[in-house]
């Protein structure tokens, strides 16, 4: 079953827009603010602890720290999200604006989605293998509204070119479930091109902080680059440098049926020798694929085994319990070293103690001595602090996954 | 629904919901920059901070902006006095608001165009403010966007909003309604019941409010704690809790009016003639921003403090270990030190630029740099006063060019603002270094305010301003901040006297944790404590506690023992200084390491003389360790002291043998005695051996005079009389006395054994022994000084003999073990002629080349006793020749070990 069922339907069509007591309904669905949410509130204030625990230990990596837990703060906010994106890994699809992501995405998914400029390419959407054929919208506040495809067309187009409303504030994120796309270890996620060429300075930056934000979430990149572009240009680098992603990024160039063989050839070489050289991120593969063709032109069955990969590593992780208790090991470990470090000071001083004779120079060293001594004992109090403060913060989170299921 | 009215609807809605395309507007831009200044460079500045707080002002510097964004995105806002209707009951309140604002503005009939309908939103806040002829009404939608709207456009929106039930709290933050009958100066801002979470200006909203309007009953403690910024509270209808309402907003410097209806509340607006100035908001950032600056300000002196220490103590070199211990320490502090000195500035540097920002928006609403007319603002007061107190701790760590101009213009300001000079002085003068006047200081110490940083400051001055513990601890116990190392220690105090153990010695403990400790001799005196928490005050360097564990010097843990033994005397325990000395002389001895024992028994039990330890034992080892390394001025001076059995058996033993004195075998029996009296039965032998003993005497001595002396007597000898008619002996006599008596030692003034004939030379070598008398005076001088005394020097003996002189040096090595006599020969001079003896002295050969200061620094001495006055006169420093006559009493045998020596060191 297509997403869109009547590809032929035209505008004016659209119950939402014909029949406007549907059109409000549709939109106080949106809207509707929902009663304060307990979980939410606990998870602030669990975080607030975190912090203020974290502001009292002397970090090499606080910062790095500080936005890990953030982001996961973030990323608890998003509940519903959670929940549907559960045991799959998230696949980003990025890339500059007119790099092709939807054509792109619509044909490894089999799917349609709207193409095009519009206002959809600045809703996150995720793509999810399912049974059967459903979208939901994620609201700003958190709710998760079921919304067939009218709606969708309704919200990305109709709306916004009749009236000019914009809706890329109220709905934070949109979920396309589909039995075409046969990956379910997989959810795709279509970010926002992160550069409109008519924009101004202060509005590519915004974009691009969006883009980034929902790319580092993600577990896998896929980078798409036009191929009338012929190279992987600074931009692209600088801003693939600047992800946190992990694993490792697939690079295509799109569009590859306009390009002799050769010539593509020569593109992905001269790509793959750029990020080798100047790139900081570990590069799956290169290679020059076309969407509307869904051929591979160089590089094999890349694409494929690439997906594949991603697939069978998917698994039934809660991963954000998991990265809290990494950063707990972390701050465990760190405070370990703090401990030995102090430990050894004091043996030092220990032996300095005994041995040395002229009580007026002991003064400083008694000093010294008795710092330690305190450093040890915070350091030890901190570190039931560390261990009961995360104890909390994964106790919600689990309580929130309960929630969730 | 008719087509028509649909599309209406349609349209109305997506007034609302457009998005901001481009943000070229220079209010958006500012708040760009703002942020971008936040979470770009704040942020990692303040990572390297360990502030337990620092989190909290990042997020209170993010909040700020959204407060200021408030006033940016409604500029009617400034300048007026924010009146906020809270919750009011929703049909009476917005109905009275409504029909007293905007009824019969443009000849329609509202409330027939609204029959049932509101006519204010019931879950977006409105502000009503001033219309200055634009008529515009304005919302703050959910993308940060200010869209303008139509009257009938927006009660279109609240009707719709009513008939097909769309919440418009999910579109939008804030309205803004102009009303030509609204009062000047003034705005209002009606909150509605259900504003929430959801809408991220609420707090921000809250904090615009400076006058507070609610209802009797719904006025809580609760309500009121969210509205951070009201100086006034108008409250019509009955209150429920009156007096603890009272109460809050007497200690929050509140002002209650109490008002029958809403409609008298208008009335008593309309005669409200004061405007504000609300957009001090630089003071603000600047108060919360300083907290770090001032915090790093006090890490600075913290860690300025032991490095004096450390540097003090590494002009000393005692052993190679524990001088790197703390050169290593004294490079990890200055490393921190610096570190904290460099985010100072960068930190500083970026409170410039989030400061100059804020300056920008406020200039661009048309606000002065700095506001004067800031005194209905309840906040300012504290804000700027705190601001002061940041600044001058701030200013006096990390001092600018113009330190004291900018603390003196904030003390300005706030004056002209708020009064209260003395205050202000008082702090000034603090910062200036200069006196302070009592009625000042009277004031300040009264002066209240609910601030902590006012408080610290206080407890900081606390003895400046004589405060009790008492009235420091009410002080401490108000505050609800993390306290410092003192403040708990005086809480714990004040809790003992309260009879609250517990408390206390959670409090006394946790100062001590901090370094504090005193606290640490508060537990001691006033607490039953445990065997483990003995030995968290002693690592806390509690000398008493230090001292219990050392004392017990268990062989098991001997070390442990010893290192709290240690850390109780560096603390001026006495009795831990004095057991050491003990330990140590014990070692003494033993035998062990005798050298070091040595010197640690004199330091310690000198220290613990000084420190008034009366115990004549002390003494007594002194004098006897000084007897062993043969320093017997300081032996007899001690020994003296202590009149110790053992101490008055070594005066003896120093007196008998005139070891650094006069020989005074009187003496030495008398000391004998007094040691056998008082116990000492050892020295009954020696006692009985000195009686009886004949003192052998057998050295030849020829004086400088010219005559032979043996025994201590004259002898006859035949002289030759010499060309400058000064009978001296003849050598041949000599010679003859020599063969006859068998003298040990022969001593002559060096120049006259220059001068004896070859044979005699020769003669005296082979059949006795023969040292000059400078050799002899060296080695005693030698012998007898502190290696510091002696370390380097150059040392001259003059001999004057029969009209010539004749000089010797010596030089010391630089360690003061050793030492040499110079090849330099001694020279004579007849000075007949000459009559000048410090002309003299500069013609002697070792002296050719210098100056007379060069002399000066001569250690001099001379073998007569007629030429010493005269080198006194020309302040040649004498040294006193008695040991000349000790030689004469020493036996044979201890002569005879000196003169070997004296060879050994030729």
């Amino acid at each position: 079953m297509a997403l869109f069922e009547n590809e032929t339907m035209n505008e004016e069509a659209n119950i939402y827009f014909d029949d406007p007591k549907k059109g409000i309904e549709l939109i106080n669905k949106m809207i509707l603010r929902r009663g304060k949410n307990i979980l939410f509130e606990s998870e602030r204030l669990i975080f607030n602890k975190v912090y203020q625990v974290l502001a009292e230990l002397n970090l090499e990596n606080e910062l790095e720290i500080y936005k890990t837990l953030e982001n996961i703060s973030g990323k608890m906010k998003e509940l519903q999200k959670i929940k549907l994106l559960e045991g799959k890994k998230v696949l980003g699809i990025g890339g500059q604006f007119s790099a092709g992501k939807s054509c792109f995405i619509n044909s490894i998914t089999n799917t349609r989605l709207p193409e095009g400029q519009g206002p959809t390419t600045s809703i996150a959407t995720y793509t999810i293998n399912a049974d059967t054929q459903k979208n939901l919208a994620i609201t700003f506040n958190d709710s998760m509204i079921e919304l067939d495809a009218q709606a969708i067309d309704a919200i990305t187009h109709q709306f916004s070119e009749q009236y000019q409303m914009g809706f890329s504030y109220l709905i934070k994120s949109l979920v396309v479930y589909t039995p075409d796309f046969s990956y379910p270890g997989i959810a795709i996620l279509d970010t926002p091109g992160y550069s409109k060429p008519d924009s101004s300075k202060k509005i590519r930056n915004r974009d691009r902080c969006m883009a980034k934000e929902q790319l580092n979430t993600v577990d896998y990149l896929i980078w798409l680059v036009d191929v009338e572009n012929g190279e992987i240009n600074d931009k692209d680098l600088e801003f693939i440098s600047s992800l946190d992603v992990k694993s490792e990024i697939l690079v295509v160039f799109t569009k590859a049926s306009v390009k002799p063989k050769s010539e593509l050839n020569e593109i992905v070489q001269h790509a793959k020798h750029t990020l080798a050289s100047r790139g900081n991120k570990k590069i799956y593969d290169v290679i020059a694929y076309d969407s509307k063709l869904k051929e591979t032109f160089i590089g094999n069955d890349s694409l494929e085994r690439y997906l594949k990969m991603i697939n069978e590593t998917s698994e039934d992780s809660w991963d954000i319990e998991e990265q809290i208790q990494r950063i707990r090991d972390q701050l465990l470990t760190q405070l370990g070293t703090q401990s030995k470090m102090i430990q050894t000071e004091i043996k030092k001083l220990d032996a300095i103690l005994i041995r040395t004779s002229n009580i007026e120079h002991i003064a400083a060293f008694v000093k010294e001595y008795s710092k330690c001594k305190s450093e040890q004992e915070i350091l030890n109090k901190n570190k039931q602090k560390v261990i009961s403060v995360f104890g909390e913060l994964i106790s919600v989170t689990s309580l929130m996954k309960r929630g969730i299921k | 629904m008719r087509a028509d009215q649909a599309n209406n609807v349609f349209v109305v809605l997506s007034n609302v919901m457009e998005e901001p395309a481009v943000k070229k507007d220079s209010v958006e831009g500012l708040l760009e920059d703002l942020e971008e200044i936040i979470d770009d460079e704040l942020i990692p500045v303040i990572e390297k901070i360990l502030h337990t707080q620092k989190y909290g002002i990042i997020e209170s510097v993010k909040n700020l902006c959204k407060d200021i964004s408030l006033y940016l995105y409604f500029p009617e806002l400034v300048n007026k006095v924010v009146a906020g209707f809270h919750r009011p009951p929703q049909k009476l309140g917005y109905r009275v608001i409504w029909q007293q604002f905007f009824e019969d503005t443009s000849g329609r009939e509202r409330t027939s165009v609204l029959p049932e309908v509101l006519a204010l939103a019931d879950s977006v806040p409105t502000i009503i403010h001033t219309d200055s002829g634009e008529k515009q009404i304005k919302c703050l939608n959910l993308a940060d966007k200010i869209v303008s709207l139509t009257e009938n456009n927006y009660l279109d929106l609240l009707r719709y909003s009513k008939e097909k039930n769309i919440d418009l709290a999910g579109l939008l933050f804030l309205f803004s309604l102009p009303s030509h009958k609204m009062y000047r100066n003034q705005s209002f801002v009606v909150i509605p019941e259900n504003m929430d979470i959801h809408n991220t200006y609420s707090d921000s909203v809250s904090k615009l409010i400076d006058i507070l309007v609610i209802q009797g009953k719904e006025c809580s403690e609760d309500v009121l704690k969210c509205y951070v910024n009201i100086s006034k509270v108008f409250v019509y209808g009955n209150m429920v809790n009156e007096s603890s309402i009272n109460d809050y907003c007497t200690q929050r410097h509140i002002l209650i009016e109490k008002f029958n209806s809403l409609s008298e509340i208008f009335e008593r607006f309309k005669a409200q003639k004061n405007s504000i100035i609300n957009l001090g908001y630089k003071y603000y950032m600047k108060n919360i921003l300083y907290e770090i600056s001032w915090y790093l300000s006090v890490k600075k002196m913290e860690l300025e403090e032991p490095l004096v220490d450390i540097n003090d103590n590494l002009l000393f070199k005692d052993d190679e270990g524990s001088y790197n211990y703390l050169k290593n320490l004294q490079g990890r502090y200055s490393k921190d030190l610096d570190s904290t000195i460099q985010i100072y500035t960068e930190y500083r540097n970026i409170c410039q630029k989030l400061i100059q920002k804020i300056g920008q928006m406020q200039e661009s609403l048309g606000i002065d740099e700095d506001g004067t007319c800031l005194n209905q603002h309840i906040k300012m007061d504290e804000i700027l006063l705190e601001l002061i107190l940041k600044l001058s701790v701030m200013h006096k760590q990390f001092p600018e060019p113009n330190s004291r101009g900018i603390l003196r213009n904030y003390c300005s300001v706030y004056k002209q603002n708020f009064g209260r000079n003395e205050v202000i002085d008082v702090i000034l003068n603090d910062f200036l270094g200069n006196e302070q006047t009592k009625s000042d200081l009277e004031i300040f110490r009264n002066f209240q305010m609910d601030s902590i940083v006012l408080k610290q400051k206080k407890l900081d001055m606390r003895h400046q301003l004589s405060l009790k513990n008492e009235d420091c601890a009410k002080i401490i116990s108000s505050m609800d901040v993390l306290l410092r190392s003192f403040e708990k220690r005086i809480l714990g105090e004040y809790c003992i006297k309260t009879g609250q153990i517990e408390l206390a010695k959670k409090y006394l403990f946790d100062a001590l944790e901090m370094g504090d400790e005193t606290a640490g001799k508060v537990i001691l005196d006033s607490l039953n404590i445990t065997a483990q928490d003995w030995n968290l005050l002693a690592d806390r360097g509690v000398r008493e506690a230090a001292f219990q564990i050392g004392k017990e010097l268990n062989p098991q843990r001997y070390d442990e023992c010893l290192k709290y033994l240690h850390i109780a005397a560096s603390k001026n325990h006495l009795r831990a200084i004095t057991m050491l000395g003990k330990i140590s002389y014990d070692m003494y001895n033993e035998n062990a390491e005798k050298s070091q024992k040595a010197e640690e028994v004199i330091r310690y039990f000198r220290t613990a003389i000084k420190k008034g330890c009366e115990d004549p034992v002390l003494k007594e080892a002194i004098g006897h360790i000084y007897y062993d390394l043969g320093n017997y001025r300081s032996a007899i001076n001690y020994c003296e002291e202590a009149d110790t059995a053992y101490s008055n058996y070594l005066l003896g033993t120093i007196y008998e043998s005139g070891l650094g004195c006069v020989s005074d075998k009187k003496r030495a029996l008398s000391y004998y005695e007094k040691a056998i009296i008082s116990g000492y039965t050892a020295a009954q032998t020696v006692y009985e051996g000195l009686k009886n003993a004949d003192i052998k005497q057998s050295v030849l001595r020829l004086t400088p005079e010219g005559s032979w002396l043996f025994k201590g007597n004259a002898v006859h000898c035949t002289k030759t009389k010499h060309k400058s008619n000064y009978s001296f002996p003849d050598e041949e006599g000599v010679k003859g006395f020599l063969d006859r008596d068998k003298p040990f030692l022969v001593t002559m003034p060096t120049g006259y054994f220059e001068k004896c004939r070859h044979d005699i030379k020769s003669f005296l070598l082979n059949k006795t022994k023969y040292i000059s008398l400078a050799d002899y005076y060296m080695y005693l001088w030698f012998k007898n000084t502190s290696r510091d005394e002696r370390k380097g020097r150059r040392v001259a003996f003059i001999e004057y003999y029969a009209h010539q002189m004749c000089v010797s040096t010596y030089v010391v090595d630089q360690l003061g073990d050793n030492y040499q006599k110079e090849p330099n020969k001694a020279d004579i001079s007849h000075t007949r002629t000459k009559k000048n003896i410090k002309n003299d002295i500069m013609l002697l050969k070792p002296f050719k080349k210098c100056d007379w200061e060069d002399i000066m620094k001569f250690k001099t001495f001379s073998a007569e006793g007629n030429i010493d006055e005269k080198l006194q006169k020309i302040g040649v420093k004498m040294v006193d020749n008695r040991w000349e006559d000790n030689m004469l009493r020493t036996d044979n045998e201890t002569l005879g070990k000196i003169i070997a020596d004296i060879m050994k060191k030729q």
